[in-house]
């Protein structure tokens, strides 16, 4: 499942774990969703795959705030996701039209309502929108971000 | 509490760095925020609108380094203006102050270097409720209204509290700062059990209703303490709360709405400032007329 380099990347993150279970215990969804950061660690560490619950995780951060060995689990979490966004079409395509979006108007969301726009008059700022793109350009390219499902389909 | 000396007296110029749902989703947020900085004395330039990116980052969409490089690009347009961003977001302020940590790093430098970002040297992230708890004498001093006899619960949220323990103003795991702030308004800060549990927004949008679930919880648990008003630093949790009661209530499964209100137009709200001007209007959850009364 895991590319090599990162597989590596990802075992350490987690290998000060000691299964003492603070985590799962803390973790907001552990109780209502299959996620349960402790038994991930311990794939990780064993090298199992499979680890598809890494889509119910908050990012909350409370995790991290408690585990006595100071792991930084929603790196984990966002590693492994990087890792296997293309195999999930349907969240992909979900966050594409944000992104679809962002790339457009500079936010992530329109204005809700007509209300809303009414209202963010007082509010308007103009955005350099060619400077805006140049920088995005750039910084995609020096990054290696290629715009992941942006122009499939 | 000795990072509230980072918080900046008046005589600062300020950053508002407001993000996409205090502009597009309650524009009152950002609205409140820019009116309360300026009436305590602060000058405020308004951040352009660009998002921070948090959520590509989370979902695995970009490689972090992609969104701190976007979070530099924000933070360099603070060059020659300010060296304080202020946000109204949980979520900005987080991925802000991760960028500034990524910022010690020297690769991470280099790329900036090599994107010709020029960011302020000393720059610092402060939250909103940051501000207005540090002025909080400033606010009874020139405020119009008080909170007596309104019941308040606060929920502070994961981005601010967890996720940087080291730069939290108050305790992490038992802050109080935001209820001290009620107290001193006459207000009644109310303890309820699910306080420090999260309002679930963050949840990848199709992977059940995770969203629904937590917050459902938390406002069962502040609805059995007779509350007036909840009252939040975050843009993405009002939005949890907001939304989620307005199903409940349309599915019949609690027969009582508690409205709720961002730090900035609660401080707007005590500062004079109108209903219309706060975007009370523009929640889903509408019930604001314990308000009203106040003097």
């Amino acid at each position: 499942m895991l590319e090599n380099k990162n597989k590596k990347l990802i075992q350490y993150y987690v290998l000060k774990c000691f299964q003492c279970g603070v985590c799962t215990g803390s973790c907001p969804v552990s109780s209502i969703t299959p996620f349960n950061p402790r038994r991930i660690a311990y794939k990780i560490v064993r090298g199992i795959g499979g680890i598809d619950e890494i889509w119910y995780c908050l990012i909350c951060h409370i995790c991290e705030a408690r585990c006595p060995s100071l792991i930084e689990f929603t790196k984990v979490v966002t590693k492994l996701r990087e890792e296997s966004i293309r195999a999930r079409r349907d969240i992909l395509n979900t966050y594409r039209e944000m992104l679809k979006q962002f790339l457009d108007s500079g936010l992530v969301i329109k204005p809700i309502s007509n209300e809303v726009e009414v209202y963010r008059e007082k509010l308007k700022q103009d955005l350099d929108k060619e400077g805006f793109h140049r920088v995005l350009r750039e910084i995609f390219m020096k990054t290696g971000f290629q715009g992941v499902g942006i122009d499939e389909d | 509490m000795t990072r509230i000396n980072d918080v900046p007296n008046s005589e600062e110029p300020l950053y508002y760095y407001p993000g996409c749902l205090s502009l597009n989703m309650y524009p009152g947020i950002a609205y409140s925020t820019l009116k309360v900085l300026e009436m305590l004395g602060y000058k405020v330039f308004l951040g352009e609108e660009i998002c921070c990116s948090l959520t590509f980052k989370n979902v695995g969409l970009m490689p972090p380094e992609t969104v701190y490089s976007i979070n530099a690009f924000i933070m360099s347009k603070t060059y020659l203006k300010s060296r304080f961003i202020v946000t109204s977001c949980n979520g900005c302020y987080s991925n802000l102050n991760d960028t500034l940590k990524k910022l010690e790093d020297e690769g991470f430098r280099r790329l900036i270097d090599e994107l010709n970002m020029t960011i302020p040297q000393g720059i610092k992230i402060i939250h909103v409720a940051e501000v207005i708890y540090k002025q909080i004498e400033e606010i009874a001093r020139i405020g119009e209204r008080n909170l007596k006899g309104l019941r308040v619960a606060v929920h502070y949220g994961c981005d601010y509290t967890y996720a940087h323990p080291d730069l939290v103003i108050d305790s992490v795991e038992y802050p109080r700062f935001l209820d001290d702030f009620i107290e001193r308004f006459g207000g009644e800060p109310i303890e309820y059990d699910e306080k420090q549990t999260c309002c679930g927004q963050p949840a990848i949008k199709g992977v059940g209703d995770i969203t629904m679930e937590l917050a459902k919880r938390k406002i069962l648990s502040i609805n059995s303490v007779d509350t007036d008003i909840l009252l939040v630093m975050c843009p993405a949790c009002l939005l949890a709360f907001d939304r989620v009661q307005y199903s409940l209530i349309s599915l019949g499964e609690i027969n009582r709405v508690i409205p709720v209100i961002h730090v900035s137009q609660l401080a707007g709200l005590i500062l004079g400032l109108n209903f219309k001007d706060l975007g009370l209007d523009l929640h889903l959850v509408k019930e604001f007329n314990r308000f009203h009364g106040l003097r």
